[in-house]
C-alpha cells in the first residue's frame, strides 16, 4: 500500500515535471526564433556582415602541433588568410571520435558556422533531405567559378538531392589508399619472383611455408568493413571487389555471386593449408608480423610503408617491403581500391549568417595562391621558390605543421608536396599505376532503401565470408546464405539501386 | 595454539592471494610505462611486454612540448577541485535530508533521483538547457550537469542510515538543529565514506570528456581528457581508411606518454584519500 | 451552500497540514533544494527527448515539431534477425558478469581488511584500483596481445606444458569468459572502494568480543563483517539489476571481431554498427527507451523484493 503511494506521488511529480519541461521547450523555439530575426536584420549590413566567418572543420591531427605563441585563431598563416580574403576567419574543430553527434546538436541549435564539414554520405543526405543546408547551385555559379578544379561534375551530381546541390566534396586528391604489400627480401632471399596471378600467389606461398615455415600472408580484419578492405585485392581477381558489380547491364551485390563463392573457397583452401594467417580474423593490426618476418604479404594503407621500413632499418636485418601489383584471376581481372570518393562534405548551413561570404571564401582558398601559401607558408620566410621549383626544409615545414588544417580539399599540387616532404611518394607512386576497382553505387544519389539496409547487409555478408573461410559455417551452405541475404533485405534493396542505374 | 597456527595460515594465503593480485593489475600499467619509454620501431613490432626496448624519453618530450597539454591541465585540475567541492556540499545535504526517519515522502525522492539513472533526454535536449542556462563554452557547463550523481547520493545516504539512531536523539534533545546534527555528528563519523564519495566524484570530474566535447568549442577550456581522447583516437592502429585525407598519426609511444601523463595526476588522489581510512573518531565512545 | 462550504474547510485543513509539514521540516526541504534544483534543470527538463524514439527528427522542426511515427523504431529494431540473438547475448554476458563478477570486490575488500601489515595493505590498495583508470581500448588490446596463439605469453606458457595453443578470442565458448575476466581484472580493486569505507564503519569492540569468544577469522567475517557490508551489498546489486541490459559496449566493441559476434554481439554493438553514423535518432533512442524501460522496471520489482526481505532498499 504504502509503496503504491510512493509510487503514485513520484509518476506525478515526474509527469508535472515534464509539463513544466514541455512549456520551458516551447519558450525555447520561440528564442531561436528571435535569433533569427536578429541574424537577418545583421545580414543588413553588409559591411559588417561580410567580414565575421566562422569555419567548423573535421578534425585534423595536425591541430595538435601548435606551439609557442601560435593558436589555431592566431598565428602568420591564418592572419594572412584574413588579410588576403577580406574575412575575419575563426576555424573551430569537431572532435575526432563521432564528429556526427557534435554536428547534430550544431544543426539542432540553430547556431550554425557559416561553412561546416560533414563525413559520410547519409549524413549529408539526412541534413539535405530535412531542409539544413543551402542549396548552392546559384553560389557555385556565381561566387565559386575556381570549384572546376576541384569537383568534376560527376562528382557533384552524385551528391544531388531532388536535382538540387547542397554540398561540395572535400576533393581528395590521393589517388591510392590501401595495397598489397610484400616483404621484398625475404621473396629476393627465396629466389621467388613477385607473383603476379592467383596461381602463382598460391606456388609462392606455398614455397615459402615449405622453406621458412611461416604463415605468408596475414591481415587484420577484426573491425566491422576490415575484411572487405584486407582481403580487397584478392577479390579483384574474381571481379567481385566491390560491394556491388555489374552483371548483364544491371548491378548485383557481389557478395551471393558464384564468383564469391570461387574466392572464399580460395581463401579458405589457403586458410586450411596454413598459408593465411589464423588470426586474420582478430588482428587488429599485421604490421608486426611484417616486421618480425613471420609474414610476408599483407594489405596495408600506403603510408604505412613507410612505418615498416623504418622499423625493419632500425632492426638491420636487411628487411625492406614493397607495395607490388595486384593478383591477375583466371578471367584478366585486378585491383586495388579506388581511393578518389571523397566522404567528407562541405555544406553551407541554412541558418548560417553569411552564406554569401562563406562561397566567397570557398573561392578563394580554392586559388591556386591560396594553395601555395597553405602547402608551403609564406614565401621566403618558410620557403623559396625560383622557376616553378619549390625549396622548404624539413624544419621550415615542421615549424608550420599546422598549416594544412585550413585548407578544404586537397590539390594535385598540394598532395604531391606534402607526399615529397614526407618521403611517401616511393610507396604512392608504383600504385598509381594499378587498375582501380569502381564502385557505381559510389557515384548514385540518395536511394533510401539501399542506403538504409547497406550496414546491416555488409555486417551479414562480412561475418559469414569469415566463418565460410575458417570453417564455422560450410561452404555447402552458400545457396542457403545467399537466399538469407535476399530475405534479409539484400533484393529489396538492389532493386532499389537498379531502378536508378538502368536509366541513367 | 591450534587456533593461533590456522590463524598464521590464513595471513599467509591471504597475503599471497593478494600479492598475486597486485600484480595482475599492475601489469597494464608497467605496459603503457614500457611502451612510453621505448623507440616505435618495438612498439610496432609488438615486442613491448613490461620492459622498454630502444629506451629514449621523446614522447615524453613531445607530450610536454604541446602548449594545450598546460592549458587543459589547468581546465581539469579546476573542474576537478570546485566540481568535487560543489558535489559534495549538494550530495551530502541532500544523503542527509533523505536519511532522516521522519522526513515526509523520503522515497518518493529517491525514486525522482534514481529514475535520472535509467532515462535521459539524450544529447540534443540537454545540450538546449546548457545552451539556455548560458554555459556553453564555460567550465560550468561540465560541473553542473554532472553535479549530483545519485549513485553516491544513495552510497552516502545508505551509510548515514546505518549510522545509530541513539546518537541523534540526544543531540537532538539539546536542542541542536539539523544542519549541526550533520556537521557535528554524522560527518565525523563518516569520513571514510565521504572520503570515498569525494573521490569518485574527482575521478568523475578529471576524467570526464564527453560534456567538454559537447559544450566546449573554445580550445583554451578543453580539458585534459579531451586532449587525451584526441591523441589516442588519432593513433589507432587500425590502418584501413577510405577515401581519407592524408592522416596524421600519432606514434603510439607518444599515446602512451600521453596517457601516463594524464592519469598520473589522480593516481596520486588515492594515497592521500588513504588518510582518511581511519574509522570514525567517536564512534567507540557512543556507542552504548 | 453548504456542502461548499464543507469542501472549502477540507481544503483549508488539507493545506495548512501540509505546509505545516513543510513549515516543520522546512531545513530539511532546504538541504534537499540544490539537488533537486540540479536534476530538475538537467535530467527532467531535457527528458522530453525521449519521445524522438516515437518521431522522426527533423532538426529544423525541433523535438516538438517533427512528425510522430508511432512505434515504428521498435518495429525496426524488433525485426532485426539478429534482435534475439543480441539481447541473449546481452543477458547472458551481463549475468555472467554479475554472478561471478559482483562477489570479487566484496571479497578483495574482505580479504584487505584481514591483512595486518599496514603498509602492504595500502600498496595492495594503491596497485589494485590502477586498471580503473585505463581505457578499455588499451585494456583490450593488451589482454588481445596477451591471448594471441602466435605471440601471446598465455600461449607461450600452453605451450611450453605440452598442449597446443588456445585461440581464445576466436573461440565461441571461451570469448565471454573473457569478457568476463578482463573486466574484473580492470574493475574489481575500484569496486572493492566503497565495500572498504564500509568496512571501517564496523565498530572494533565487535571484532574484540569476538576475538575473545574464540571465534576464528571466517566466523568473524560471517558474523561481524559480512552482516556490516549487508546494505551497501544490497544496494549495489540492486543497481547492478537495473543495469543488466548493459553488458560493457565499449569493452565488447574493443575486444570482439565478426567471428565471435554469435556470442558476443551485444544490443549497444549491434546498434553502433548497424547506426550509419549516429544520426539515426529515432533507432538510437528507442532502444536507449528499451534499455531503460526494462532496466527500471527490474530494478523497482528488486527493489520491492528486498524491501519485502526486511532490507532497506533504494527507495
Amino acid at each position: 500500500m504504502h509503496f503504491r503511494k510512493t509510487v503514485a506521488i513520484s509518476i506525478s511529480l515526474v509527469l508535472c515535471f515534464l509539463a513544466i519541461s514541455g512549456c520551458s521547450t516551447s519558450k525555447e523555439a520561440g528564442q531561436n526564433g528571435s535569433e533569427k530575426t536578429a541574424a537577418t536584420s545583421e545580414g543588413g549590413e553588409e559591411a559588417k556582415a561580410l567580414k565575421d566567418l566562422k569555419i567548423t572543420r573535421l578534425y585534423h591531427g595536425v591541430m595538435e602541433q601548435f606551439k609557442g605563441s601560435d593558436t589555431m585563431n592566431n598565428n602568420k598563416i591564418i592572419n594572412k588568410l584574413r588579410e588576403n580574403s577580406g574575412f575575419n576567419i575563426q576555424y573551430e574543430s569537431l572532435p575526432n571520435e563521432n564528429p556526427s553527434q557534435k554536428i547534430s546538436i550544431v544543426f539542432a541549435s540553430g547556431d550554425v558556422p557559416d561553412l561546416i564539414m560533414v563525413a559520410g554520405k547519409s549524413d549529408y543526405f539526412k541534413l539535405a533531405k530535412q531542409g539544413a543546408l543551402e542549396p548552392l547551385d546559384d553560389l557555385i555559379a556565381n561566387e565559386i567559378p575556381n570549384l572546376s578544379t576541384m569537383a568534376t561534375n560527376e562528382s557533384l551530381d552524385a551528391l544531388r538531392y531532388d536535382g538540387k546541390l547542397y554540398a561540395i566534396p572535400y576533393r581528395n586528391a590521393l589517388k591510392v589508399s590501401n595495397g598489397l604489400i610484400a616483404r621484398a627480401d625475404i621473396l629476393k632471399e627465396l629466389n621467388l619472383n613477385t607473383p603476379t596471378t592467383i596461381e602463382e600467389f598460391y606456388l609462392t606461398m606455398k614455397t615459402i611455408k615449405e622453406k621458412k615455415n611461416i604463415t605468408p600472408l596475414t591481415m587484420a580484419t577484426s573491425s566491422a568493413g576490415s575484411f572487405f578492405d584486407g582481403f580487397f585485392p584478392f577479390a579483384a581477381a574474381f571481379g567481385v571487389s566491390t560491394p556491388t558489380v555489374v552483371k548483364d547491364g544491371e548491378l548485383k551485390f557481389s557478395w551471393i555471386q558464384p564468383e564469391y563463392k570461387e574466392f572464399i573457397t580460395t581463401l579458405k583452401k589457403w586458410f586450411d593449408e596454413g598459408l593465411l594467417d589464423p588470426e586474420f580474423a582478430v588482428n587488429k593490426d599485421s604490421k608486426d608480423k611484417l616486421i618480425n618476418g613471420t609474414a610476408v604479404f599483407n594489405t596495408l594503407y600506403f603510408s604505412s610503408g613507410i612505418d615498416v621500413d623504418k622499423a625493419l632499418q632500425e632492426k638491420k636485418d636487411g628487411g625492406s617491403v614493397q607495395f607490388i601489383a595486384p593478383p591477375v584471376g583466371i578471367n584478366g581481372q585486378s585491383g586495388i581500391q579506388d581511393a578518389s570518393i571523397s566522404t567528407q562534405y562541405i555544406v553551407i548551413p541554412k541558418q548560417a549568417k553569411n552564406k554569401l561570404g562563406a562561397a566567397q571564401y570557398l573561392n578563394f582558398l580554392y586559388k591556386q595562391e591560396t594553395d601555395i601559401l597553405l602547402n608551403y607558408g609564406i614565401k621566403d620566410e618558410d620557403y623559396t621558390e625560383a622557376n616553378g621549383e619549390y625549396t622548404q626544409s624539413k624544419e621550415q615545414s615542421d615549424k608550420i605543421a599546422w598549416r594544412s588544417m585550413y585548407g578544404l580539399g586537397d590539390t594535385d599540387f598540394g598532395i604531391d608536396a606534402r607526399l615529397k616532404a614526407k618521403n611517401l611518394l616511393p610507396y604512392y607512386e608504383p600504385q598509381l599505376a594499378f587498375k582501380k576497382s569502381r564502385e557505381e553505387t559510389n557515384y548514385a544519389p540518395s536511394i533510401e532503401a539501399f542506403d538504409s539496409k547497406f550496414p546491416e547487409l555488409r555486417n551479414f555478408a562480412e561475418e559469414n565470408a569469415m566463418k565460410f573461410i575458417m570453417g564455422k559455417r560450410d561452404l555447402s551452405e552458400f545457396d542457403k546464405f545467399t537466399k538469407e541475404f535476399d530475405a534479409k533485405g539484400g533484393k529489396a534493396a538492389i532493386d532499389a539501386v537498379n531502378e536508378w542505374y538502368t536509366q541513367k | 595454539m591450534k587456533i593461533i597456527r590456522k590463524e598464521s595460515i590464513f595471513n599467509y594465503v591471504n597475503v599471497i592471494l593478494l600479492s598475486l593480485l597486485s600484480i595482475a593489475t599492475v601489469v597494464p600499467l608497467i605496459h603503457i610505462v614500457a611502451k612510453s619509454l621505448s623507440s616505435e620501431t618495438y612498439l610496432l613490432a609488438k615486442e613491448i611486454w613490461l620492459w622498454p626496448k630502444g629506451f629514449n624519453l621523446a614522447s615524453y618530450e613531445y607530450v610536454l612540448s604541446y602548449k594545450q597539454f598546460y592549458i587543459s591541465f589547468w581546465n581539469s585540475m579546476i573542474i576537478t577541485v570546485v566540481g568535487t567541492a560543489i558535489s559534495m556540499a549538494v550530495t551530502t545535504l541532500a544523503a542527509f535530508a533523505l536519511s532522516r526517519k521522519n522526513f515526509p515522502s523520503k522515497r518518493g525522492f529517491m525514486l525522482f533521483f534514481v529514475i535520472t539513472m535509467f532515462f535521459s533526454g539524450g544529447l540534443i535536449p540537454t545540450y538546449l538547457v546548457v545552451k539556455q542556462l548560458e554555459l556553453l563554452n564555460t567550465l560550468w557547463s561540465i560541473m553542473l550537469p554532472m553535479a549530483l550523481a545519485p549513485f553516491n547520493l544513495i552510497l552516502i545516504r545508505n551509510y548515514f542510515l546505518s549510522l545509530p539512531e541513539a546518537l541523534e536523539e540526544s543531540a537532538i534533545m539539546d536542542g541542536a538543529s539539523n544542519l549541526r546534527v550533520l556537521a557535528w555528528i554524522y560527518l565525523p563519523l563518516s569520513i571514510p565514506t565521504i572520503a570515498t564519495i569525494a573521490m569518485f566524484y574527482a575521478v568523475g570530474y578529471w576524467n570526464s570528456f564527453f560534456q567538454a566535447m559537447m559544450y566546449i568549442t573554445d580550445r583554451s577550456l578543453m580539458p585534459l581528457q579531451v586532449f587525451l581522447m584526441q591523441i589516442v583516437t588519432n593513433s589507432k592502429t587500425g590502418d584501413m581508411t577510405t577515401g581519407g585525407v592524408l592522416s596524421e598519426l600519432t606514434p603510439e609511444s607518444t599515446t602512451a606518454a600521453a596517457i601516463i601523463c594524464v592519469v598520473f595526476p589522480i593516481l596520486c588522489v588515492y594515497p592521500f584519500i588513504q588518510k582518511y581510512f581511519v574509522k570514525g573518531v567517536m564512534l567507540g565512545a557512543v556507542k552504548g | 451552500m453548504k456542502t461548499n462550504s464543507t469542501v472549502v474547510t477540507r481544503e483549508v485543513k488539507l493545506t495548512k497540514g501540509r505546509s505545516l509539514k513543510l513549515l516543520k521540516y522546512w531545513d530539511l526541504y532546504l538541504m534537499l533544494l540544490p539537488a533537486v534544483i540540479l536534476i530538475l534543470l538537467f535530467k527532467y527538463i531535457p527528458m522530453y527527448g525521449v519521445i524522438i524514439a516515437f518521431k522522426d527528427y527533423n532538426f529544423m522542426e525541433g523535438v516538438w515539431g517533427s512528425e510522430w511515427v508511432g512505434f515504428q523504431y521498435f518495429r525496426e529494431l524488433f525485426s532485426f534477425d539478429e534482435f534475439p540473438r543480441v539481447v541473449r547475448n546481452t543477458v547472458i554476458i551481463s549475468l555472467m558478469k554479475l554472478l561471478v563478477g559482483f562477489p570479487i570486490p566484496i571479497i578483495l575488500a574482505l580479504l584487505l581488511n584481514e591483512l595486518k601489515l599496514d603498509k602492504f595493505k595500502r600498496m595492495v590498495q594503491t596497485i589494485t584500483y590502477l586498471p580503473h583508470f585505463i581505457s578499455w581500448v588499451i585494456i583490450g588490446g593488451l589482454a588481445i596481445d596477451m591471448l594471441s596463439p602466435s605471440s601471446g605469453i598465455i600461449n607461450r606458457i600452453i605451450e611450453m606444458l605440452g598442449f597446443q595453443p588456445i585461440f581464445f578470442m576466436s573461440d565461441e565458448g571461451i570469448f565471454r569468459w573473457i569478457l568476463v575476466g578482463s573486466d574484473i581484472w580492470k574493475e574489481a580493486g575500484w569496486g572493492a572502494i566503497i565495500y572498504l569505507a564500509a568496512l571501517l564503519g564496523i565498530n572494533d569492540e565487535l571484532y574484540q568480543a569476538a576475538t575473545v569468544d574464540g571465534a576464528n577469522r571466517f566466523r568473524q567475517i560471517w558474523h561481524i563483517s559480512l552482516p556490516g557490508l549487508k546494505s551497501t551489498i544490497i544496494i549495489i546489486l540492486l543497481l547492478r539489476i537495473g543495469y543488466i541490459l548493459d553488458a560493457g559496449f565499449e569493452q565488447v566493441l574493443v575486444m570482439y571481431n565478426p567471428t565471435v559476434y554469435d556470442v558476443a554481439d551485444i544490443i549497444d554493438t549491434y546498434v553502433f554498427r548497424v547506426g550509419l553514423g549516429s544520426m539515426q535518432f529515432g533507432l538510437t533512442t528507442a532502444a536507449g527507451l528499451f534499455k531503460s524501460v526494462i532496466g527500471c522496471v527490474l530494478l523497482v520489482l528488486a527493489n520491492v523484493f528486498a524491501r519485502r526481505m526486511g532490507e532497506e532498499g533504494i527507495f
